[in-house]
């Protein structure tokens, strides 16, 4: 039997005539040699190393902090002292931004998470099951994602006024659809083959076939589903909050941070500029990390 | 045969609709109740009165009561309930909403189509070039960019710097100018921004998938015929190609419809645009949940529809579309 096993195991790396490395070290790899990819996970990286230590730069390196007011320093344009200038309290818009970071990102990868839990769950159930199970939950996935996910943002969130986790589930609550979509593809291709049949057969039981089985295969394809989410998640954030229907003054969000600007555009145009281009550089860094992390993980593109 | 499969169409997106009208229903219920805006702050209303107004308002009743009058009233009366601010109908304020947002999509849609076919079919052709690369680069940057800051980017330049550089401007918001609009060309002016910045996101990705189903189209053997005869690449492109390639850019367009409309909300408010989206955003600052919920399943009701007039027309303009 022992024998067998590493028989069984040393014969890839004969036949491919290459050492023989896991699919994820695989796939790691070929996303560290992707340079672009490097250089957005190093923005990603250095963003959520400001948003956490973003009391110390403020105290330390900006010397503000998010919330401290100056009369009688409105609107300055960047320059010494404010390096991205201030806004209509006075305050500085650099270490608003920083801070703005923290919100963008929990809300990014908690509800990323979150839809991860949520759509594996229903979307393996969905496959595995079959049948009656699956035209109803498909059914509700259809329902959900036919709603444009704007609205049914607003419907959840006139009342709540949420913060950031709060936010973070009214996101994921539209946002697990998608993943559901998939995981229940995968599951419903991985339910014939061989090794699952077998599984089966030695009388292992649904949940434990699911979380062993199915889980480890799937997961791949909730890794590529995640990645590419997180980009729309935030910029979903931010237009929430924009429009005053997610994270609410005085914590500082980019989207809220645009939303007050707004008034004052015509004589302090930077303030418009700076938390747009955080949005738009973080989505971006995020989304082509995603692309890269999917060209490097998907099995189907190989 | 057509009929038949439309039918078929029909009858499965059935319950969707049902299913939309009863899921904004329950949230709705779920966020705010039976909570109505303004009554407990008024201090002229006697308890009694304001037990009065939440009756006629139906708010008195049990929840399975109210869901039942929600879809009697949607589906055999038309009815979308009635606004908590001023008890007018719901659906007579969508009505008056209603154009202002067609236009405005209708034309976003167009602008992307119009723009997303020449692009796809330009990189397609030329893969792996220079301009394959700058067009590739740009749909990247189009999904990352926030609508509603790119909407205040191009009021900035186009609105706010072009108007101080002395240079012809366009209105920064509205449907028309407040005083003596309404003519052609006034309208035309303040629609351009607007549908410029909706259509934005969607060209990228539709372009993305024109070049894509461009390159697949171009590896088919009828195509190879066309070239062994003579014809030019460009020419059988546009003979052969270009109509195989852009049929399933229906039902792309279809599906991304819930991303237009939402996308229409946020754009509708930057620009001040009196459309359903901007409805939708002023009810929900004054919780006026019942016409949040009205305007949310009807616009969800419209893209169950458009979803199946995509799936239609699919098969009407795609002959190869066995209609099973």
């Amino acid at each position: 039997m022992d024998l067998a096993v590493q028989a069984v195991r040393a014969e890839p790396a004969g036949v491919a005539g290459r050492p023989a490395r896991s699919y994820w070290r695989e796939s790691g790899e070929r996303l560290w040699t992707n340079r672009l990819a490097t250089a957005c996970a190093g923005y990603v990286v250095l963003l959520a190393v400001a948003a956490l230590l973003a009391p110390l730069i403020a105290r330390y390196v900006t010397h503000y902090s998010p919330t401290d007011q100056d009369l009688t320093n409105l609107f300055r344009p960047p320059g010494a002292g404010h390096l991205l200038g201030t806004d209509e309290l006075g305050r500085d818009t650099l270490t608003r931004l920083i801070y703005g970071a923290q919100v963008s990102l929990t809300v990014g990868f908690l509800t990323a998470a979150l839809s991860l839990v949520v759509g594996g769950t229903v979307g393996m159930v969905a496959g595995y099951r079959g049948g009656l199970v699956d035209t109803a939950l498909m059914r509700l996935v259809d329902i959900i994602l036919s709603i444009p996910a704007i609205f049914l943002f607003i419907l959840l969130s006139t009342l709540l006024r949420p913060n950031a986790v709060t936010l973070s589930f009214i996101i994921a609550f539209v946002g697990w659809g998608n993943v559901s979509r998939l995981v229940r593809a995968e599951a419903l291709s991985l339910r014939s083959r061989e090794f699952i049949v077998a599984t089966r057969s030695i009388g292992a039981g649904a949940i434990r076939l699911m979380l062993r089985h199915l889980l480890p295969n799937a997961l791949p394809v909730m890794i590529v589903a995640a990645s590419l989410a997180v980009g729309q998640i935030i910029l979903a954030e931010s237009a929430l909050s924009f429009l005053g229907l997610g994270i609410q003054p005085p914590t500082p969000s980019w989207g809220n941070m645009l939303s007050l600007a707004q008034q004052y555009y015509y004589h302090s145009g930077w303030l418009v500029i700076f938390p747009g281009a955080m949005i738009f550089l973080a989505v971006l860094a995020v989304s082509l990390l995603g692309n890269a992390i999917r060209d490097a993980f998907d099995p189907r593109l190989r | 045969m057509l009929w038949k499969f439309a039918l078929r169409r029909v009858l499965a997106a059935l319950p969707v609709v049902i299913g939309v009208t009863t899921v904004t229903f329950l949230l709705m219920k779920v966020t705010a109740g039976n909570y109505v805006p303004g009554l407990d702050l008024n201090p002229d209303l006697r308890p009694e009165d304001v037990a009065k107004l939440r009756h006629e308002l139906g708010v008195d009743q049990p929840l399975y009561i109210q869901y039942a009058q929600w879809m009697v009233g949607v589906f055999l009366r038309g009815d979308f309930g009635r606004s908590l601010r001023d008890g007018t109908p719901v659906l007579e304020h969508i009505w008056t909403r209603l154009p202002a947002s067609l236009e405005l999509t209708v034309t976003a849609i167009l602008i992307g189509v119009a723009l997303a076919i020449p692009i796809g079919v330009a990189s397609a052709l030329r893969r792996g070039s220079r301009l394959d690369n700058l067009l590739t680069g740009v749909s990247v940057a189009g999904f990352a960019v926030p609508q509603f800051w790119l909407g205040l980017m191009m009021i900035l330049l186009f609105a706010v710097s072009f108007k101080g550089w002395g240079l012809p401007w366009l209105p920064s918001g509205g449907q028309q100018s407040t005083i003596g609009g309404g003519d052609p060309l006034d309208l035309v002016v303040h629609l351009i921004l607007p549908a410029t910045v909706l259509s934005f996101v969607y060209l990228s990705v539709w372009s993305r998938f024109v070049r894509s189903s461009t390159l697949e189209v171009l590896s088919q053997d009828y195509m190879r015929t066309a070239r062994a005869k003579g014809m030019t690449d460009r020419r059988a492109v546009y003979v052969h190609a270009l109509r195989n390639s852009i049929v399933p850019l229906v039902t792309l367009i279809g599906l991304e419809l819930p991303g237009v409309l939402a996308g229409g909300l946020v754009v509708e408010t930057v620009f001040s645009w009196p459309g359903v989206g901007l409805l939708t955003y002023e009810s929900a600052k004054s919780y006026d949940f019942t016409m949040v919920l009205g305007t949310t399943t009807f616009v969800a009701m419209a893209v169950v529809v458009g979803n199946l007039l995509a799936d239609v027309l699919y098969a009407v303009l795609d002959p190869r579309i066995r209609y099973s």
